[in-house]
């Protein structure tokens, strides 16, 4: 059979034969030459977005191709769901002979030229992929919708880089013990921190985040006093919720001027909203008013998961 | 006992008035008819015929010569305009991967070897008629689905990297125009 020869076509018919083929055709296809893969992007691949989760996932408007990563075989089998349903609706078989994966994650965001927009490091990505990873993405993109750092055997000195060049648009999850040494200079939107007692008094008070949980902290009731006394007065316009709790946190003395604990137990209320993709509660929290009409509610007692830990919620009604 | 309806039903016939006639003449002197509707599927050829100021009265006496196309391709174009001149405008395709569905009319119509559907696509990139090159595209794209990179470089006729560097040191090597 005679071939038919791509490349002898006009570059707007080229264009028009990449457009309907999906992402695992394209990347198939872009493994055939370099000539080829410099190709790719004229089917608006820009468009498209690349996320790691366990998977290396491609999302495109309607549907996302699931990249399950295999270290054995030379080929990859690829779930394709419709956005906003895990059902598969499709298998696709990628090829790609490299037992490097991160090489592939490399691969796609240089031939698609799109970006990388959340990165869950998990149990598949250690360091050394997680800053080959990052050190690639930093000289193309400024941002990065979404981080999860789970414990590596990270270099604090890279990570603060990394923070420092690469903006966290949306969520920032560090799973890992980070040492109080640790220099933060970020503001996304929402931020989850397990081993938080490197996050200080001045991280707290320089937040805009719309939601904040801090596990593990080295704040005091002095700190949170500070901090929402300058709530009342109207700062943190952004604030939807808060969650502390560590151990030098305490029941003694005052918060507000409200004696410690702060429970609601007359007429205890449950409010909740969804926050930065996760369902966030204040059950039970005493309801306060700023000067300006703004309410919150808030809740701080003893700590269920840790007995000498206590915990405070705090929930502003949007 | 059926019971006549209040309102009755009017078969509506199209309505297709006298066409407008146009003579095309391929690269290799065949003549083609092809009506005012399906010509304008072909942003090139009419064109050519608004700026030539050809009108319904004169068209027939003044056909038009497409040096690049030949007999062949010419009449599958010319059946895909006819085919297509009464159909509706197409929104843009904003997310392009398989949108729509290719009618079997026109795969039938594209079933033809690599060589032609190769001639075809550069005719009508030529003839700028964009539903054909959006079906051609379509079918040629279609050959990717499930193969593996090396069988893709089969179907496209794709040299490979070193190919590509021997035929540029080749380019490079070879004394330029000054001798």
């Amino acid at each position: 059979m005679i071939p038919l020869k791509l490349l002898g076509l006009p570059i707007l018919a080229i264009a028009e034969i990449l457009k309907p083929m999906d992402p695992i055709e394209l990347l198939n296809l872009s493994q055939t030459s370099r000539k080829v893969s410099r190709l790719i992007f004229l089917a608006n691949t820009h468009r498209w977005e690349v996320s790691f989760d366990k998977y290396i996932i491609i999302h495109t408007k309607s549907y996302s191709y699931k990249i399950i990563i295999t270290q054995t075989a030379k080929w990859m089998s690829v779930m394709m769901t419709k956005n906003g349903n895990s059902e598969a609706k499709g298998w696709r078989t990628l090829y790609w002979k490299s037992r490097d994966w991160i090489s592939l994650i490399l691969h796609i965001i240089r031939v698609f030229k799109c970006p990388i927009t959340k990165i869950r490091t998990g149990y598949s990505m250690n360091f050394q992929d997680f800053h080959r990873v990052m050190e690639f993405i930093m000289v193309r993109q400024s941002e990065i919708k979404l981080l999860e750092l789970t414990p590596l055997e990270l270099e604090e000195k890279v990570l603060e880089r990394i923070f420092k060049k690469i903006r966290i648009t949306d969520t920032l999850i560090v799973l890992h013990k980070l040492s109080p040494k640790f220099c933060y200079q970020n503001n996304p939107k929402h931020i989850y921190i397990k081993h938080s007692s490197w996050f200080g008094i001045r991280n707290l008070l320089d937040s805009t985040c719309a939601s904040m949980e801090l596990s593990w902290s080295s704040l005091t009731n002095r700190h949170l006093n500070m901090f929402l006394k300058k709530w009342m007065a109207g700062k943190y316009p952004n604030l939807h919720y808060l969650k502390i709790s560590g151990e030098k946190l305490n029941l003694k003395g005052k918060i507000l001027g409200m004696e410690l604990p702060i429970e609601e137990i007359e007429d205890p209320w449950v409010v909740e909203d969804t926050i930065g993709g996760t369902v966030r509660i204040c059950d039970g929290g005493v309801k306060i008013q700023r000067p300006d009409g703004v309410r919150a509610y808030i809740h701080m007692d003893k700590s269920e998961a840790f007995p000498f830990h206590v915990k405070l919620t705090f929930f502003v009604w949007k | 006992m059926s019971v006549e309806p209040e309102v009755p039903i009017v078969q509506v016939e199209e309505v297709r008035e006298n066409p407008v006639l146009y003579k095309i003449i391929s690269s290799d002197n065949h003549v083609f008819t092809i009506s005012e509707h399906a010509v304008k599927l072909s942003k090139t050829l009419w064109d050519l015929i608004t700026n030539l100021g050809l009108t319904a009265e004169n068209a027939l006496d003044n056909p038009i010569p497409v040096e690049n196309v030949n007999g062949k391709n010419m009449e599958t174009i010319v059946q895909f305009c006819e085919r297509h001149k009464y159909d509706e405008e197409e929104p843009e395709y904003t997310n392009y991967i398989r949108e729509f569905v290719l009618p079997e009319w026109d795969r039938q119509l594209l079933s033809i070897d690599n060589e032609e559907l190769f001639q075809l696509i550069l005719a009508t990139n030529y003839l700028d008629i964009q539903k054909l090159m959006d079906y051609c595209c379509r079918v040629i794209g279609d050959m990717a689905k499930d193969k593996t990179p090396e069988e893709l470089r089969i179907i496209y006729g794709i040299p490979t990297d070193a190919e590509d560097d021997a035929l540029e040191r080749s380019a490079s090597d070879s004394p330029g125009p000054s001798g």
